[in-house]
C-alpha cells in the first residue's frame, strides 16, 4: 500500500480535514454503486469501385473504418457515453481531389471534435468525436448534454421532422448517423408519451435550433407535434408511425417559416410518408414518397445525396419515392433491392446489396449504387459504385 | 425477438367450452401448462442458437414478460446488435435501435415471420395467440416421454384463431404438467416441426425443461435451440415498464 495518503508527501503537502472531507463526499455517490464501464465497438474494410457508364473507367477508394464505443455509468443515474469514429482514407479520391481533408475535418458541431491526423498524398486519417454527452436518468426524466444523436424521424429515408440531424439515406456506412451539439430533456408520463425539449448550440439563434416535441399514442397510432426555431426559420411539424391492418405507416411534415420579413416571405413545407409490409413468403416491401417543397436548385446534386441534408431540403428533387425489397435468402444472407427516383426529375438510383453473416461477429456487405440520369453523368464521369465491406464487430 | 419465455405458443381458448368432459380436462392440463410456463410475470434469461449442418449462431437476450399482454426482450449477443430492444404491447411492437437512436414501430404483418431467421415465428416468441384461447383440446392418450409419464392431447385452431397450423399435438407431463413434446402440423397433416423439452431443472418454486429444441422434420440437421440461463416468475413488475422509454434504457 502506498504510504503517501497518510503521511507528508515529498513535496510537504498534508491532506487538510476539509480536503479529505470533499473527497470523500465526491466518493460517496460513486463507492456506494459498482461502476459499470461498457466498451465495443467495430473494424471495417469498405472497398470501393467507381465506375464509368462504358466501362473503361474505374477507381477504387478504401477505408479502413474503427468505431470505438464507451459507455460509462457512475451513478444510478448519471452516465457518460464516448465514440470515436476514425477513418484511414486511401484511393482515387484522397489522391485526386484537393482539400478533401479540410472538407472531411469541416465539423458542423458547436464544438470542433474532427481531427486530421495524417494529411498525405496518399492517405488520410480522420478521427472524429462521434457521440460525447453526459446522461442523467431520474424516474420519468431524462437529461442529456452534448455531442448526441436526437431522432425524431419517423420515415425511413426522409425526415422532414429530424430538426437535430437530419441523415444522407446514401451514406450507408455512417452507420450511426449523425450526431449535433446539445442539450436535451424528456419527461415521459406513459408507455408511449413523453415531452421532449432540445437545444442546438449556436452562436446565435439563426445558428441554433431550438424545438419542442409532444408524442402521446392515439389508438394503434404514435403521433408527435414539434415546433420551433430552426436556424433561420420557424418550424411547425407533426409525425406518426401505427398500422394500416398488417402493414406498417408512417410519416411527417413539416412547415418551415422564414424569420425574417416574416409576413411577405411564403413558407416551405416538407413532407414524407410510407408503408412497409412483410409478405409470408418473407419479403419486406418498404416504400416511401417524398415532397420536398423547400428544394434548392443551386447545390450540387451528387452533394447533397452523400451530405446530411437539412430538414427543410431533403432531396436533389421537389418530389421523391423509394421502394425497397428485401429477402432472407437463408439466416445468414439477406438481399435488397432499392429504388431511390424523382417524380419531377428524369433520373433514378439502383441499390441492389447482399449481406452475409461469415461468422458470429463478422458480416459482408456488397453493395451497389447505380445513379442514372443526365443530372448525374454530367457532374460525375464515375456514377456507378461497387462497394465492397466486412465488418468485424466485438 | 419480442418475447420471452419463450415457451412454445400453441394457443387456446376459453371462450370455445367444450361439451365434453374429456375436452374440459385437456383444456383444463393445457391451462396448467401454459400458467405454469408463463407465470403472472417472468425474467430470464435466453440463449437461442440456430443449428445448420454447416454453421450455427447464437443469440442471447434478456426477457421480461407480464401474462400475454407485455413483453420487453433486450439483446445481449451477439456484439453487433446488441443493445437492441423489443417492446410488445398488446398488439403494438416497437423495436428500438440504438446506434442511431431511433424507435420503430414494426408492422403486424411481421408477426408470423421467422424470428430471426430461427425455426421459431415472431408470434411463437411474443405468443400473440394463446395455446388456450385459440385452440379447442382432445384426450387422445397417454404416453411416456423421457421417463415421464405424459397425456397426449390434440390441439386444433379455432376458425379465427391466428395461426399457420392444421393441428398440434402436444405431449404434457401428468404430475408437473411439463410440455414435453409438441409436433406441429401442417392444414393437409403433414407433420412439419417437432419440438422437445430437455434438461428438467427446478427455476423458482417450478420445474421446467432448460432447453428447448425446435426441428423442422423436412430439414435434416437443422434446428432451433433455446437454453435458458435463468428464470424467474411471479416478480412484482409494473405495467409501466412496457414502456417505450424503458425500452430504451434498459441494461
Amino acid at each position: 500500500m502506498r504510504k503517501t495518503a497518510t503521511h507528508n508527501t515529498p513535496f510537504g503537502f498534508k491532506p487538510s480535514a476539509p480536503w479529505k472531507a470533499t473527497v470523500l463526499l465526491l466518493l460517496i455517490p460513486f463507492s456506494s454503486y459498482s461502476q459499470k464501464f461498457d466498451s465495443r465497438g467495430y473494424l471495417k474494410e469498405l472497398g470501393g469501385l467507381s465506375i464509368s457508364n462504358n466501362l473503361k473507367t474505374i477507381r477504387y477508394d478504401n477505408i479502413i473504418h474503427h468505431r470505438q464505443e464507451t459507455t460509462l455509468e457512475f451513478s444510478n443515474y448519471f452516465e457518460i457515453r464516448f465514440d470515436l469514429r476514425n477513418r484511414l482514407l486511401n484511393g482515387y479520391t484522397v489522391e485526386n481531389t484537393p482539400g478533401y481533408a479540410d472538407f472531411l475535418d469541416e465539423d458542423p458541431g458547436f464544438v470542433d471534435g474532427s481531427f486530421i491526423l495524417i494529411d498525405s498524398d496518399k492517405s488520410i486519417l480522420h478521427t472524429q468525436i462521434d457521440r460525447l454527452h453526459l446522461s442523467y436518468f431520474r424516474d420519468n426524466w431524462e437529461f442529456h448534454l452534448g455531442r448526441e444523436r436526437i431522432n425524431w424521424g419517423k420515415s425511413l429515408v426522409w425526415n422532414p421532422n429530424d430538426l437535430f440531424n437530419a441523415y444522407a439515406y446514401l451514406d450507408f456506412d455512417y452507420e450511426e448517423r449523425p450526431s449535433t451539439d446539445a442539450a436535451y430533456l424528456r419527461y415521459s408520463w406513459s408507455y408511449a408519451s413523453s415531452f421532449e425539449a432540445g437545444y442546438r448550440f449556436g452562436k446565435t439563434l439563426d445558428e441554433s435550433v431550438i424545438a419542442l416535441m409532444l408524442r402521446n399514442s392515439l389508438g394503434e397510432y404514435d403521433i408527435q407535434l414539434i415546433g420551433g426555431n430552426y436556424f433561420e426559420e420557424i418550424a411547425l411539424g407533426f409525425g406518426w408511425s401505427g398500422y394500416l391492418k398488417d402493414a406498417g405507416f408512417n410519416g411527417e411534415i413539416s412547415y418551415f417559416h422564414p424569420k425574417e420579413n416574416f409576413p411577405e416571405n411564403s413558407g416551405s413545407l416538407t413532407a414524407s410518408t410510407g408503408i412497409n409490409y412483410m409478405f409470408s413468403n418473407a419479403i419486406y416491401l418498404t416504400s416511401e414518397i417524398l415532397y420536398n417543397g423547400g428544394y434548392d436548385k443551386s447545390v450540387n446534386a451528387l452533394t447533397q445525396l452523400a451530405q446530411p441534408p437539412t430538414a427543410s431540403d431533403l432531396f436533389i428533387a421537389e418530389t421523391g419515392y423509394f421502394v425497397s425489397a428485401s429477402y432472407p435468402v437463408s439466416p445468414l444472407t439477406n438481399m435488397n433491392l432499392g429504388l431511390l427516383g424523382s417524380f419531377d426529375k428524369a433520373f433514378f438510383i439502383l441499390i441492389p446489396q447482399l449481406s452475409y453473416s461469415v461468422s458470429e461477429n463478422i458480416d459482408l456487405l456488397v453493395l451497389a449504387q447505380l445513379l442514372k440520369g443526365d443530372l448525374f453523368s454530367e457532374i460525375t464521369e464515375t456514377p456507378n459504385v461497387l462497394f465492397f465491406r466486412f465488418k468485424w464487430s466485438y | 425477438m419480442y418475447s420471452k419465455k419463450v415457451r412454445f405458443s400453441l394457443f387456446l381458448l376459453l371462450g370455445f367450452l367444450s361439451t365434453s368432459l374429456q375436452a374440459q380436462d385437456a383444456t383444463e392440463i393445457i391451462r396448467k401448462m401454459d400458467e405454469k410456463a408463463r407465470g403472472l410475470s417472468s425474467t430470464s434469461e435466453i440463449t437461442m442458437t440456430i443449428v445448420r449442418p454447416t454453421w450455427q449462431r447464437s443469440i442471447s437476450m434478456k426477457a421480461w414478460s407480464k401474462g400475454t399482454e407485455y413483453s420487453l426482450i433486450l439483446i445481449t449477443a451477439p456484439a453487433r446488435d446488441e443493445g437492441t430492444a423489443f417492446l410488445k404491447r398488446e398488439n403494438e411492437i416497437w423495436n428500438w435501435v440504438p446506434n442511431i437512436g431511433r424507435t420503430l414501430k414494426l408492422p403486424p404483418s411481421m408477426m408470423m415471420q421467422s424470428w430471426m431467421g430461427s425455426d421459431f415465428t415472431n408470434d411463437d416468441l411474443v405468443r400473440e395467440s394463446s395455446v388456450v384461447v385459440d385452440y379447442t383440446h382432445e384426450m387422445v392418450g397417454d404416453s411416456v416421454i423421457d421417463g415421464y409419464d405424459c397425456y397426449k392431447i390434440k390441439m386444433i385452431p379455432t376458425p379465427d384463431a391466428p395461426v399457420v397450423w392444421g393441428y398440434v399435438t402436444v405431449w404434457v407431463s401428468k404430475k408437473e404438467h411439463i410440455q414435453m413434446r409438441t409436433e406441429f402440423y401442417d392444414e393437409d397433416g403433414y407433420l412439419v416441426n417437432i419440438m422437445q423439452s430437455f434438461d428438467i431443472r427446478k427455476f423458482d418454486d417450478r420445474m421446467l425443461p432448460s432447453r428447448m429444441e425446435m426441428v423442422p422434420v423436412e430439414d435434416p440437421g437443422n434446428k432451433t435451440v433455446l437454453e435458458y440461463k435463468s428464470l424467474r416468475f411471479n416478480q412484482e413488475i409494473s405495467s409501466g415498464f412496457f414502456s417505450i422509454q424503458n425500452m430504451r434504457r434498459i441494461k
